[in-house]
């Protein structure tokens, strides 16, 4: 049993991350009344983006070319670590939570220094506003992790997140509640959508994350989006596997529980985008430090038992 | 029935912060509204049984905090002034991160401070001292009257819940009568701040300091 | 102890010997280095020794000094504090050789070499030093010392003032450990080491005093806040190797003689570790905030020292405050967290003043707005600082990360074991060291970026050279020294069982039964990180394959269009930090100089923008104005006639026999 899950849990990864695109795209397109591209074609994307040629600018060096390689493979290894809900993560350990936060904080840092490495303008603006939230981010991360960490009495995320059963929902459901919110808040900074940043502009001023990779291309490209979805999967995770307390011993169950729950926040961040505009870009900090703050007031309600 | 009060707990200390955090005015009458109305509703969750004294207290709290309070408020705001921001003198990520520390410090107070011999929690004391300086910090800190009044009205619906929380079985008059009391004041507020903007055609509480000679 | 005492005074005769051969410069150069590396040799032995074996050096002789003993003792923890000491002084002479050549023949080098050796000299005694009066001594010495080095360029009128400040720091410190040691020499009858614990058992309520002086006096040293203010001063103007010991070794000192107070006074109050994590919050957020904001390369890494002593401040909070509540798990975590960056920062802040160093040798400025892709021109040195920026960051799989995972877990794990007033503090770290971190790692891909990646900004970066050997050397010998603590971090936490054993007065079994578990999850941690390093590598070859069909073409940087870009339109070190600098003007108060475009064909605009240090105009300078107003008051005394002074002297003579004999 421990061997299917240890596969269960990155294989679901690596294979369905792409769709929770696709399903935010679909969503998107249904509210706006079009009939939107086939859930596959994140995956032909792909496809088409390993098979092409790269320009790389004159300017960059070497990490230039580490940047998109090691965002990929931090967030692969993520994915080791991280549970799906009640499945158990292959690997667990005290402490496993720091090494998440610095596994993505190695990705970002190479992503943020490789669009600083082509001495293009507007890469450096979408650098600078990517390491402004991710320091804003981080606090709030640690603050509703040590909030999860709290209420289950667990040092470890797969073991924190195996005891988040209905039960403890009903004990302690005010701080359960407010650090989903949190989550969902670095859920969407993280993952830089709406209302943070519209990973749909067509304008480089207004973007963040998208203006950082304006330079990659080709097989580059594809590791960046097949990331990027790995990151949206990973952070749903830790979402999901909170709000969906499906703890039965069956670990196909749980985790097809915790697979619906992640296609149900695709489209809860699907309609997100439909309905919601872009924040000021100054207003934004006010947003991260409020989930920030929901994190301490769960801090605080679980402290009055 | 104790699961019932500590969601609705948690959601208020959400609307403070979402007091501190907002910038139009407009949603923090209507959250501070929304506060009232849950806190009305406080003694109908938290005692064993429903009295018809309890139930008068609890539906005209309801009515002043939920209905004529903001309706006076909104009124007053479209009459008075065509500035919909809060302009604070301490900004908003400020705001809430003194938040943060005023929190800490109602939880400090709330678990050392044992006033209550029923069965309520810390959490609910934690809730009224909250609020209260939570208020308090809306009046000190925040340049527009309507605001001033806002802040008042937040202030008494802590003071409100703090009441029943500790006392719940006395003093349904007192209560009555803090109610009225903040009516009254309201009332006359309204008409200072209208009659302000009408002399000064501004609402900034900066203003007043001019009128020193 | 005989090597100890053999490297020490190895670095007093090399030092005189460099300074008497100053007429003849290169020769004076070799025996400076060499003569400092072989001394330095000599002393890593009985560090490492003490360190790996767990026992204790002592040497106690008799002393002329009246009322001190010559008592030194090392023990692990001294010789955890000796590793970076002699460690880094070693690469640090290495480095110093090659990046004074230029200076050879202009400027005379002795007093260089001369002052650098008793720097050396007197932090290894202020560590090994047992008794009050000797570590005084040592103490004086070590604060004089660099004065003369932070004035090596002192022709230039900042320089001047750089060097005065740092003085006057450094003694206001020095005097609250006076007051201090006499205190407890005063009930203990002795100012041996050893008669500490009986005087603070005798006197109770000595133990608190005694913490909030070593606070002050030793935190001066450290760069507490707001004791900062020599540091963003006096680290810039130095020589880079100077600077390397000063930042990265010298202020380290001053927690060396917190910990060693602490395992003196017995056990601490709790209100002690809410203490420590309070200033260690307030440095963190502080330095890094003034980090961010600085142009100037040098000035960034000193205030970036105050944070990282932050960070170690919540180590030790965390660690005192399990020491207080007798939860042996925390004590050692936070502990050996603390100490482990102690020994992180030595080397990766070392790396990077050095880096800083080859900068300003290859492109003559260390202003961030003056310099750009280095990278290309000096690969070696690039790399090198690229690892001290990702180790300095906390980046996996480097040392920096590990110190701060054992912090962080520290700071969890009473969260999980539900001790109350432990998981309010724990939050507390967690909250701040997050904050720094992320803010951290803003500042040095700002730092890096601007100086190493895009294109040069200016003419004289454009023709930057890669450095010699031997300061190529040193910057290598520190990076691999990060990768190796950063990957064999088990190993590594192995070693600190002894230190934390001292530090927390926990007997051995306990500290290694709860290290151990951490080397445990680190070991984990690190298989996971090799695990990404090996998906890396994959992924670049798959690339490569898959590249290698396709085709690969070079072009300029693609500008949305524009197809002329000049370097000036890369982003800038300001730019990239504005919206950081921004948020945070409450802390900062950026000074900002405008002339900005108006009206269509504009004429030149200008722009600058200046941070200064908030404590430095709004606490000290207003208090010294204060003190000089004072002092003004007695100016009529001094009259420049030698007879009335002679006068004064007689009548205080005069006075005080009097005072005495009545």
């Amino acid at each position: 049993m421990a061997l299917i899950s240890s596969i269960l849990v990155p294989a679901s990864g690596l294979v369905l991350a792409p769709l929770l695109v696709a399903v935010i795209n679909r969503v998107k397109a249904r509210i706006a009344g079009r009939q939107g591209p086939p859930l596959v074609q994140p995956y032909r994307d792909l496809a088409k983006l390993l098979g092409k040629g790269a320009v790389y600018s004159t300017t960059t060096t070497w990490l230039f070319r580490a940047g998109p390689v090691v965002s990929l493979a931090t967030a692969l290894a993520a994915l080791l670590i991280v549970p799906l809900g009640g499945v158990a993560a292959p690997v667990h350990f005290t402490g496993d939570l720091v090494a998440v936060a610095g596994l993505f904080g190695l990705g970002r840092f190479l992503t943020v220094v490789a669009a600083l490495d082509t001495g293009s303008p507007f890469e450096g603006m979408g650098a600078s506003r990517e390491v402004t939230f991710a320091a804003l981010v981080e606090p709030a991360l640690f603050l509703a992790l040590a909030s999860i960490v709290a209420t289950t009495r667990m040092g470890s995320l797969s073991s924190a997140y195996g005891a988040v059963d209905a039960a403890l929902w009903s004990a302690a459901a005010p701080t359960l509640g407010l650090v989903a919110a949190t989550l969902l808040v670095v859920y969407l900074v993280e993952n830089s959508r709406i209302p943070v940043d519209d990973p749909t502009t067509h304008l480089e001023l207004t973007m963040i994350h998208e203006v950082m990779v304006l330079d990659h291309s080709g097989v580059d490209l594809a590791f960046i989006e097949y990331g990027a979805a790995l990151k949206l999967w990973l952070l749903g995770m830790l979402l999901v596997g909170l709000v969906v307390p499906v703890r039965t011993a069956n670990p196909w169950l749980d985790g097809a529980a915790v697979i619906a729950g992640l296609a149900g926040l695709a489209m809860v961040v699907g309609l997100i985008e439909s309905t919601m505009a872009r924040l000021r870009m100054n207003n934004v900090p006010a947003l991260i430090v409020g989930g920030g703050v929901l994190a301490a007031v769960a801090f605080v309600v679980g402290l009055n038992p | 029935m104790n699961h019932l009060l500590e969601i609705l707990l948690a959601l208020s200390l959400v609307f403070n912060f979402v007091l501190l955090g907002s910038t139009r005015i407009g949603a923090c009458v209507i959250w501070m509204a929304m506060q009232g109305a849950l806190y009305s509703l406080v003694p109908l969750i938290a005692g064993e049984e429903i009295t018809p004294r309890i139930l008068v207290l609890a539906t005209a709290a309801l009515a002043m905090k939920g209905g004529i309070f903001p309706w006076l408020l909104i009124r007053l705001r479209r009459r008075t002034s065509f500035h919909f921001e809060v302009e604070p003198y301490i900004g908003f990520i400020a705001s809430l991160l003194v938040g943060v520390c005023l929190l800490a410090a109602a939880a400090t107070l709330g678990q050392r401070i044992h006033l209550t011999a029923g069965g309520y929690n810390e959490g609910l004391l934690t809730t009224a001292f909250f609020t209260i300086l939570t208020g308090l910090l809306l009046i000190t800190t925040r340049r527009k009257a309507v605001m001033q009044v806002v802040g008042y009205l937040v202030l008494e619906n802590g003071i409100y819940l703090f009441g029943v929380g500790t006392v719940v079985e006395a003093p349904m008059l007192v209560e009555l009568g803090v109610l009225l009391d903040a009516f009254v004041a309201v009332f006359v507020m309204s008409i200072a701040v209208y009659n302000l903007s009408r002399k000064f055609e501004v609402t900034d509480v900066d203003k007043l300091a001019e009128l020193k000679g | 102890m005989d090597l100890f005492l053999i490297a020490i005074a190895g670095l007093i005769a090399t030092g005189l010997a460099a300074a008497a051969l100053a007429p003849w410069p290169r020769l004076g150069q070799r025996v400076g280095q060499g003569g400092t590396i072989l001394a330095c040799g000599l002393g890593l032995a009985p560090a490492v020794t003490t360190l790996a074996g767990g026992g204790r050096l002592e040497l106690l002789a008799p002393w002329s000094m009246v009322g001190g003993s010559f008592h030194l003792l090392i023990d692990p923890l001294a010789a955890l504090f000796l590793l970076p000491i002699f460690g880094v002084s070693a690469l640090g002479a290495l480095y110093g050789a090659g990046y004074l050549r230029h200076h050879e023949g202009h400027q005379s080098l002795g007093p260089v070499w001369l002052f650098l050796d008793l720097l050396i000299a007197s932090m290894a005694m202020v560590v090994a030093a047992h008794d009050g009066l000797l570590f005084l001594l040592s103490w004086e010495v070590m604060a004089i010392a660099p004065f003369f080095l932070v004035a090596f360029d002192d022709d230039k009128a900042p320089v001047r003032d750089a060097a005065w400040t740092y003085l006057i720091a450094t003694h206001m410190g020095t005097a609250f450990l006076f007051v201090m040691f006499f205190l407890l020499a005063e009930e203990g009858g002795s100012m041996d080491f050893d008669t500490i614990p009986a005087a603070i058992q005798a006197a109770p309520h000595l133990a608190s005093i005694c913490f909030v002086l070593a606070v002050v006096g030793l935190g001066s040293k450290a760069g507490f806040v707001p004791m900062h203010v020599w540091l963003p001063e006096a680290h810039p103007v130095a020589p880079s190797h100077v600077s390397a010991l000063m930042s990265g070794v010298m202020i380290k000192t001053g927690i060396y003689g917190l910990v060693r107070l602490l395992t003196l006074t017995g056990e601490p109050a709790a209100w002690w570790s809410w203490l420590l994590i309070g200033l260690g919050a307030a440095s963190g957020i502080f330095g890094v905030v003034f980090a961010l904001a600085q142009g100037d390369l040098k000035r960034l890494l000193a205030y970036s020292s105050m944070e990282n002593i932050g960070i170690i401040l919540l180590g030790l909070g965390v660690g005192v405050g399990g020491v207080a509540n007798h939860a042996p798990l925390l004590a050692c975590l936070g502990f050996a967290g603390g100490l482990l960056h102690v020994v992180n920062h030595a080397l990766f802040k070392s790396l990077l003043f050095l880096g800083a160093g080859a900068v300003q040798h290859a492109a003559h400025t260390l202003n961030l707005e003056e310099l750009g892709g280095l990278l290309k021109r000096m690969p070696f040195s690039g790399a090198a600082f690229f690892v001290g920026v990702a180790a300095i960051v906390g980046l996996v799989p480097l040392n920096g990360f590990v110190s701060e995972f054992l912090i962080l877990v520290s700071a969890f794990l009473p969260l999980a074991t539900g001790h109350g007033s432990a998981g309010v503090a724990g939050v507390t770290v967690l909250v701040t060291l997050g904050l720094i971190s992320g803010l951290a790692a803003a500042c040095f891909a700002r730092a890096f970026a601007t100086v190493y990646l895009g294109t040069p900004r200016t003419a004289p970066a454009a023709a930057a050279h890669e450095v010699g050997w031997e300061m190529a050397g040193a910057m290598g010998v520190l990076a691999c020294a990060c990768v190796a603590i950063g990957l064999g971090a088990p190993w590594a936490v192995h070693l600190l069982v002894a230190p934390v054993a001292v530090a927390t007065g926990l007997s051995m079994a306990t500290v290694a039964a709860t290290l151990d578990a951490a080397a445990g999850w680190l070991a984990t941690a690190i298989l996971a990180f090799a695990i990404a390093l090996a998906l890396a590598a994959t992924l670049w070859l798959l690339r490569r394959t898959l590249q290698a069909r396709a085709g690969v073409e070079r072009q300029a940087t693609w500008g949305c269009g524009y197809g002329a870009p000049t370097p000036r339109m890369q982003y800038t070190a300001s730019s990239f930090a504005q919206p950081l600098t921004h948020l945070f003007h409450p802390l900062l108060h950026t000074h900002v100089e405008e002339e900005g475009v108006a009206a269509p064909l504009p004429a030149a605009a200008r722009f600058a923008s200046h941070a200064p240090d908030l404590f430095r105009d709004l606490l000290f300078n207003p208090l010294f104005r204060g003190v000089e107003r004072l002092m003004l008051g007695l100016r009529w005394l001094q009259h420049g006639n030698i007879h009335l002074y002679i006068l004064y002297i007689v009548v205080t003579l005069l006075v005080l026999l009097m005072s005495a004999v009545g």
